[in-house]
């Protein structure tokens, strides 16, 4: 069975284990009436992962004989990369906007997260270069003052450090 | 019990100028908000709280019941169109809605949804109308031990349907019930899980959690197609289609009546929800279906049932608003708010002492549910095209909706952060077909789970979940709903 099977057959029951023993040991401090239930969440969620990583593995192995596959750990990396590229900076670029919009406020924040996002996303992609910077700009900045808008009818209390 | 006078009352209060003109407001203005990710009929309600001051009682709280029928049935558009639930109660909605908008079908998925969801209502109202007066002492029976058994009802419903396979739906269940125990105990005030945050002491907050889990995640899913539909758009938008979907919902009458009973019932129990309502009503659809193998491919029967429901426990939920003055979710609580400032006593002697108010609320729920028809069907042209769309637009631009309709929830920066977190764990979930509605029916059923058992426990020990006759339904129910995958799955062998 191939390192990439594995991975994709654990994945999830790893990620839900790891977060388990983070809460358990959040509770290893707590009085017994604040761990009585969480215990036997905990407990379930134990039998639950070992279940799921059989039959996830076992099915991962029975795709593995039917697939072969035999491409490297290196290659089916780059490949995932190539193929989910875009998303993973736009993900990063979405975790940028928190600290954006804590330290330059609501209406910067969105106005810069949208000219990086449009762009990405493929806005203007048939466009030289230029044009496709200005398209981004323009459109960010048109859709920054239409959110701004919409935030100040609905009351919302948005950061705004610099007055913006 | 029913004085004809009072109805006759009731139903002229109703047909003045200025209430209808403040229930087609609040209709409209809970439709545009529920329409919107993340942003809730809550939130405008309690905008607008301050102002049904200068408003008659009757006419303040006709129009918050507008707001919040209105915000119920608009929920389902984002959840049909983007996968993005507008409200809690329409996660069930993205189960079929979104699988038969991305056919190329979104006015068709639009037009069931908005059929089921006026005759739910309508269906909910009637029954609100006929038994809210004796009801309130049903929702009454419901102590701690019962409302448990309904809480692991919806969650074995939710985790043998959503996936196919259901063991990976009670391990996320399992998972979700962990997340939602984070915060402080509510006995002893110890932090569980919050490592030091303090945003996570009050526990989590569900509208970022629900946006992270479908919002988000849905659009690092977009990402790379061109639009949210592949089908090209050939006559298969306009009002044709919303119309087709209206009719076809009529003919599932059966499968709306029985939904919207469910969600009635399930609405008129106190702090329920409309989130377990949908999902069990989407269960019970299933099992009833002759055709339960197209369920999550967009089986229009799954989605008239999740919205019949959804706007049937809508209506359910002012039973014991109205008749107990126990508000069972944040937009009851506004209304109960607006009721009590207003001078006006919710409780058992409402329907004696406010007769006249009464009849006036109850029939302005049968005027809403005609309303989503009527509106709905206007409103909803224009919002099917969002599936053809750019997502080179769409994504980036609902993407600052979401982050802005996280931070609007309890306006702190942090929730916009928790919300990316739960959309890269819905991207996980989701592309390794694990069921994300499960964990966030989890979530949000958590600490109603873990306070009623600790009050049953303390109140009548471990032998209170097995006395009583809605306990053993409840229990039979959940044997039920856990075993009947195994049981279809065994008797489609044996005939293979």
């Amino acid at each position: 069975m191939s390192a990439q099977s594995i991975f994709r057959a654990l994945s999830v029951p790893v990620f839900i284990a790891a977060m388990t023993l983070m809460y358990w040991l959040s509770i290893a401090g707590a009085p017994s009436s604040a761990q009585r239930v969480p215990r036997v969440i905990i407990l379930f969620i134990c039998v639950m992962t070992v279940i799921v990583a059989v039959r996830e593995l076992q099915q991962a192995k029975a795709d593995d004989r039917d697939e072969n596959n035999h491409e490297t750990v290196y290659q089916s990396l780059k490949n995932w990369f190539a193929e989910h590229g875009q998303k993973v900076v736009f993900a990063l670029i979405s975790v940028g906007y928190f600290p954006a919009f804590v330290l330059v406020g609501f209406n910067i924040a969105n106005a810069v997260f949208l000219a990086l996002a449009l762009p990405l996303a493929g806005l203007g992609q048939r466009l030289s270069l230029g044009w496709r910077v200005v398209l981004a700009l323009a459109s960010a900045l048109f859709s920054a003052g239409i959110f701004h808008m919409i935030a100040t009818a609905m009351g919302f209390n948005v950061p705004a450090p610099f007055g913006i | 019990m029913y004085n004809p006078d009072a109805i006759l009352m009731g139903l002229n209060a109703l047909f003045q100028v200025h209430t209808l003109a403040f229930l087609l407001i609040g209709f409209f203005l809970g439709f545009f908000v529920g329409a919107i990710p993340g942003f809730n009929d809550a939130n405008i309600m309690a905008i607008l709280l301050p102002f049904t001051l200068l408003l008659d009682p009757v006419v303040a709280i006709v129009c918050m019941a507008a707001i919040y029928s209105g915000a119920q049935a608009a929920g389902a558009i984002p959840a049909i169109l983007m996968n993005i639930p507008g409200t809690p109660g329409n996660a069930a909605t993205t189960l079929e809605g979104y699988a038969l908008s991305k056919t190329g079908r979104p006015g068709y998925a639009l037009g069931l949804s908005l059929g089921a969801s006026s005759w739910g209502a309508l269906l909910g109202a009637t029954m609100t109308f006929v038994l809210a007066p004796v009801l309130g002492m049903f929702a009454l029976r419901f102590g701690p031990s019962e409302m448990l058994l309904v809480a692991l009802l919806g969650l074995t419903v939710v985790s043998t349907l959503a996936a196919g396979e259901m063991t990976k739906g009670l391990l996320v269940v399992g998972f979700g019930l962990l997340v939602s125990l984070i915060g402080a105990d509510s006995m002893t005030a110890f932090p569980r899980g919050t490592y030091g945050i303090p945003y996570l002491y009050d526990g989590m907050p569900l509208i970022p959690v629900l946006l992270g889990l479908f919002g988000f995640s849905e659009l690092l899913l977009l990402l790379g197609r061109k639009k949210i539909s592949s089908e090209t758009e050939s006559g298969k938008d306009g009002f044709g289609e919303i119309l087709l979907g209206m009719r076809h919902s009529l003919s599932q009458k059966i499968n709306i009546i029985r939904s919207s009973f469910v969600g009635f019932f399930v609405g008129v129990i106190p702090g329920a929800g409309a989130t377990i309502g949908s999902f069990l009503a989407y269960g019970q659809a299933r099992q009833w279906s002759r055709t339960p193998e197209r369920f999550g491919t967009g089986h229009p029967e799954g989605l008239i049932a999740t919205d019949s429901a959804n706007n049937a426990t809508a209506t359910g939920a002012m039973v014991p608003m109205l008749t107990l003055g126990l508000p069972g979710s944040a937009s009851t609580l506004i209304m109960l708010a607006a009721l009590v400032l207003h001078g006006v006593r919710p409780g058992p002697q409402f329907f004696n002492n406010f007769q006249v108010d009464a009849y006036t609320i109850l029939f302005s729920l049968f005027l809403a549910s005609a309303l989503i028809a009527v509106l709905g069907v206007a409103l909803c042209r224009l919002a099917q095209r969002v599936v053809f769309v750019p997502t080179a637009i769409l994504v980036p631009i609902v993407a600052v909706l979401v982050f802005t309709g996280a931070f609007a929830w309890r306006f702190l920066a942090f929730d916009i952060l928790l919300m990316i977190i739960f959309g890269f764990v819905g991207v996980l979930l989701r592309t390794r077909n694990y069921p994300v509605p499960a964990l966030m029916l989890a979530i949000i059923l958590g600490p109603l789970l873990e306070a009623n058992y600790l009050r049953a426990t303390r109140i009548g020990g471990m032998e209170s979940f097995i006395t009583g006759p809605i306990n053993w339904v409840m229990i039979g129910l959940i044997i039920a709903s856990l075993c009947a995958p195994l049981i279809i799955g065994f008797v489609k062998r044996t005939k293979n």
